[in-house]
């Protein structure tokens, strides 16, 4: 936090404006009043009187504008006011834009809305609008102008923030550890807890917070001509006239004197839009430090030692060894119902008009004793076809089959909660979060579910069992390739899943560190009979298998078993 | 191809719809009325009438018919003729400001992407934060009190209002172009960043390539189709600050003719009405709306011409 200056400058900045904001009255030479003066008496005689605007001087710090009112007085008395308006649009238009981005980012029909949203209220300049809308009679002469103008904003605002978190949404959709979420079987509430939220949270704040800084702009560029949203229209007394009034002190409202003699009294609007700006330089600077902060973060710059997500996390006061786990599967054995059985699958992805077959009628299926392995070139539908089994994909075609329950028709809640009891998964490329240390990685399918054993001494059981007792509190960035896999493989384990699904998960190691995996891969398989599909482009790994499946252009060419195995069901 | 002309005619399509609504909302009638309460105060109100809707909207199309055009302003003139005129003078400012802010945009983004070792990053980027942050009525000001100032001190005049001569053009230009082109740079600086990330950029640099063409070739192309996604926000950001450099700099171009043609008012008499000038506001309004349609269909060509695979197409 110390080196990044934008948050600091940021921080600063808007503690002086929340100052201001909170103790203004009493801040010295501050007339809280902020009265007019028609006239004040000259320094050389009481003839000399000397009308407004008055210049800066030992009375009027930074001059006094067309009514006389001391402009310094009014500045700091008009910080509340200002900030009120600008905070109050800026937190209704995130209020709704929230929730239609994130909405948006689920259900295409939305996010039709929203594109549809933004390319009608996108396309004309807002500030038009908004000097179009105020003229009309209607919002003239209404009492509830300033709330009808207020929402006009609101709208014209909506659609654009509504994209930014649509955006950010899908970013977090499309990335890795999200996948790993999902596999993991995180359900969708703590999906949102753990990945959504704390990944665009930071976003929105900075993005909420330089909005703020855009609204003032835009309520400065209609302050020029003379629009304000505390602007009611009113009968004063003793004038035949009816007039716009503001009802409160805003900053903008010094630019409109600017529109006669700018060059006779230039202090006027010099120091109100000073004001703007200055608010706007250190909200655009807050806004740039959390972002750079939570950039930091990400990459692992920054370290808390505890993140705040984690504080209030209780683990089960239910105690069981986890050396219980290996015994239990023992215990269990293989049996019949240890089956993943394909049937007549395919996949396709429709495209720019081109459907691409991934998979064709494929039969096959998958006994958890066997130790199998998927091979075949890039691109031959391998990884689609490990995505199916886990669910995380649905067939165009066929059934999957898991303990003769069909997978394929199963709900969202049903699906995670199927992937978190029966599968973990293994990536190539980790999927490690990279803010969270190696145990709160192991721990992070656990997050939001009830288990009756200590969340915490699983994690750390198993990283003592795949090595890595000394690096429990380590960030996947202070750990090399190997280390980050074996985090991974504890992470998949952490709720004794009957099937470990493995994607090249030795594609990024050395030699020496894809030995490790694969005899631990092996060792679960032997020791504690969990079902392992692995693909691999090695073949020598392949050959240490039980059971070796090659897929060519989305079809099974060949089924070969290796180790004789007379229980072997289903081949 | 094909799929580009349909694009540009759903824009066209969708231009009409909003061209319509507008014109519809400028044609609102415009009457109010006046009553005297209890305690024998005017009270002025306003109350819709179909019938006078319906009135308006006749009305501009029988002048529509008898003019063959959009009519005729309150100062006696075919609106094209004053379409015309103002047009020429502020696209005069438009474009220019438009390739400026592009250009030193860009160039300052790469600025800040380069040098972004402890001071660089401070000074660099503070820079483009403050330029941010600098709204475009205040620059004005501050540099029109320096100049004031300094031609009290012995500074050659320089005429700061108007229309008529260089010095004008050359300062609404600079003042148009100055808020976008530190946008374009934050967009630029952090696209480049992006970029870095990219395996290719890594293997560019693995194989040796020069670090200028890093930069220029792999960088700064890729980033290209993102620049290109905000700018239509800059076209929006420039025709905003068109009314505001207008306004402050006495300038005679569209914003101004058109904020004239709306009389806004301040203050009115019991029973006043709230006219405009119905013709005149059209006829500027559907101009800034066309100058927004040129923009998006350049926006979708360029689209187009960048897309890699119709790159792939043609190999």
């Amino acid at each position: 936090m110390r080196k990044i200056p934008s948050l600091w400058i940021g921080i600063i900045g808007c503690g002086f404006f929340a100052i201001i904001f909170f103790f203004g009255p009493y801040l010295p030479k501050v007339d809280p009043e902020v009265p007019t003066h028609p006239y004040v008496v000259g320094p050389k005689s009481n003839l000399d009187y000397m009308m407004p605007p008055f210049p800066p001087n030992s009375q009027f710090i930074l001059g006094s504008d067309k009514q006389g009112r001391d402009i310094y007085s009014a500045l700091i008395m008009g910080t509340r006011s200002t900030l009120e308006i600008v905070i109050s649009v800026s937190l209704i238009t995130f209020l709704l834009g929230i929730p239609f981005g994130v909405v948006a980012a689920h259900w295409r029909i939305v996010k039709k809305i929203l594109h549809a949203w933004n390319y009608l209220f996108s396309r004309i300049p807002v500030f038009l609008c908004m000097v179009f809308l105020s003229t009309i009679p209607f919002f003239v002469f209404t009492p509830n102008r300033p709330f009808w103008l207020m929402g006009y904003l609101v709208i014209f605002e909506l659609g654009k923030v509504g994209e930014v978190v649509r955006k950010s949404v899908e970013l977090i959709q499309k990335s890795t550890y999200y996948e790993a979420g999902i596999l993991a079987g995180t359900k969708r509430f703590g999906l949102w807890r753990r990945y959504y939220w704390s990944g665009c949270y930071p976003q929105w704040l900075a993005y909420f917070i330089q909005h703020i800084g855009s609204i003032l702009f835009l309520l400065g560029q209609l302050g020029l001509f003379g629009i304000f949203l505390s602007q009611v229209f009113v009968h004063p007394e003793m004038s035949p006239k009816f007039e716009f009034q503001n009802n409160a002190l805003v900053w903008p409202m010094f630019l409109f004197d600017v529109i006669i003699d700018f060059d006779a009294f230039p202090w006027v609007p010099l120091y109100g839009s000073l004001f703007i700006t200055l608010s706007m330089f250190f909200f655009v600077s807050l806004g740039e430090g959390i972002l750079e902060y939570h950039l930091r973060k990400q990459r692992g710059l920054i370290v808390q030692r505890r993140p705040f997500l984690f504080r209030s996390q209780k683990f089960s006061t239910k105690q069981q060894s986890a050396s219980n786990f290996s015994v239990l599967l023992e215990e269990k054995g293989n049996s019949i119902k240890d089956l993943i059985v394909l049937e007549d699958i395919s996949k396709d992805y429709p495209g720019d008009g081109v459907i691409t077959k991934v998979l064709e009628s494929i039969n096959i299926s998958f006994e958890k004793g066997v130790f199998t392995t998927i091979i075949g070139p890039s691109g031959s539908g391998k990884s689609t076809l490990l995505s199916l089994i886990g669910a995380l994909d649905k067939p165009t075609k066929g059934n999957i089959y898991f303990e003769r329950e069909i997978i394929t028709n199963l709900k969202n809640r049903r699906l995670a909660n199927f992937r978190f009891e029966k599968i973990g998964f293994i990536f190539q490329q980790f999927h490690l979060l990279p803010t969270l240390t190696a145990m709160e990685n192991v721990m992070c399918p656990l997050f939001t579910r009830k288990v009756d054993y200590s969340k915490k001494e699983r994690a750390i059981e198993l990283l003592d069992e795949m090595g890595l007792k000394d690096k429990v509190h380590a960030l996947p960035s202070q750990l090399s390739g190997g280390q980050q896999q074996r985090v991974a493989i504890a992470r998949a384990l952490v709720h004794r899943p009957e099937w470990i699904l493995a994607d090249e998960p030795t594609g990024n190691l050395d030699s020496e560190s894809s030995k490790i995996v694969f005899d631990l891969l092996k060792k679960l398989n032997k020791e504690n009979g969990i079902g392992i599909i692995l693909i691999t482009h090695d073949p020598n790994l392949a050959k240490q298998t039980d059971r070796i499946v090659e897929i060519k252009d989305g079809k099974i060419v060949s089924d070969t078993l290796q180790t004789c195995k007379e229980d072997i069901v289903g081949l | 191809m094909l799929r580009l002309v349909i694009r540009l005619l759903g824009s066209l399509l969708l231009w009409c719809c909003i061209s319509i609504i507008l014109v519809l909302i400028i044609l609102f009638p415009r009457d109010t009325g006046t009553y005297r309460d209890d305690s024998n105060r005017d009270v002025m109100y306003y109350q819709f009438k179909w019938e006078s809707y319906k009135e308006n909207i006749r009305n501009y199309l029988d002048v529509v018919k008898k003019y063959k055009g959009l009519g005729k302003t309150d100062r006696d003139q075919p609106v094209e003729t004053e379409l015309k005129y103002y047009f020429k003078k502020s696209i005069i400012i438009l474009l220019p400001a438009l390739l400026l802010s592009i250009f030193m945009g860009i160039c300052k983004g790469i600025l800040d992407y380069k040098f972004r070792g402890k001071f660089g990053r401070f000074f660099w980027r503070g820079a483009t934060w403050l330029g941010q942050s600098v709204p475009d009525f205040f620059l004005i000001f501050l540099v029109q009190t320096l100049l004031f100032i300094g031609m009290r001190h012995g500074l050659p005049r320089i005429d700061m209002y108007g229309d008529d001569k260089l010095s004008n053009v050359l300062l609404a230009i600079f003042f148009l172009s100055m808020y976008p082109a530190f946008v374009i740079a934050r967009y630029t600086c952090q696209a480049m960043e992006e970029e870095e990330e990219q395996d290719y950029i890594k293997t560019a640099r693995a194989k040796g390539v020069p670090e200028r063409a890093v930069l220029m070739r792999h960088m700064l192309r890729n980033c290209l189709p993102k620049l290109h996604q905000h700018f239509m926000v800059i076209v929006l950001t420039l025709l905003s600050g068109m009314f505001v450099v207008e306004l402050l700099t006495s300038y005679h171009g569209i914003g101004t003719r058109l904020i004239t043609a709306m009389h806004i008012k301040y203050s009115i008499m019991p029973g006043e009405p709230l006219p405009i000038d119905t013709s005149a506001v059209i006829g500027f309004s559907l101009l800034i709306l066309v100058m927004l349609l040129m923009a998006q269909w350049l926006e979708q060509i360029i689209a187009y011409i960048l897309n890699p695979k119709r790159r792939r197409i043609r190999l």
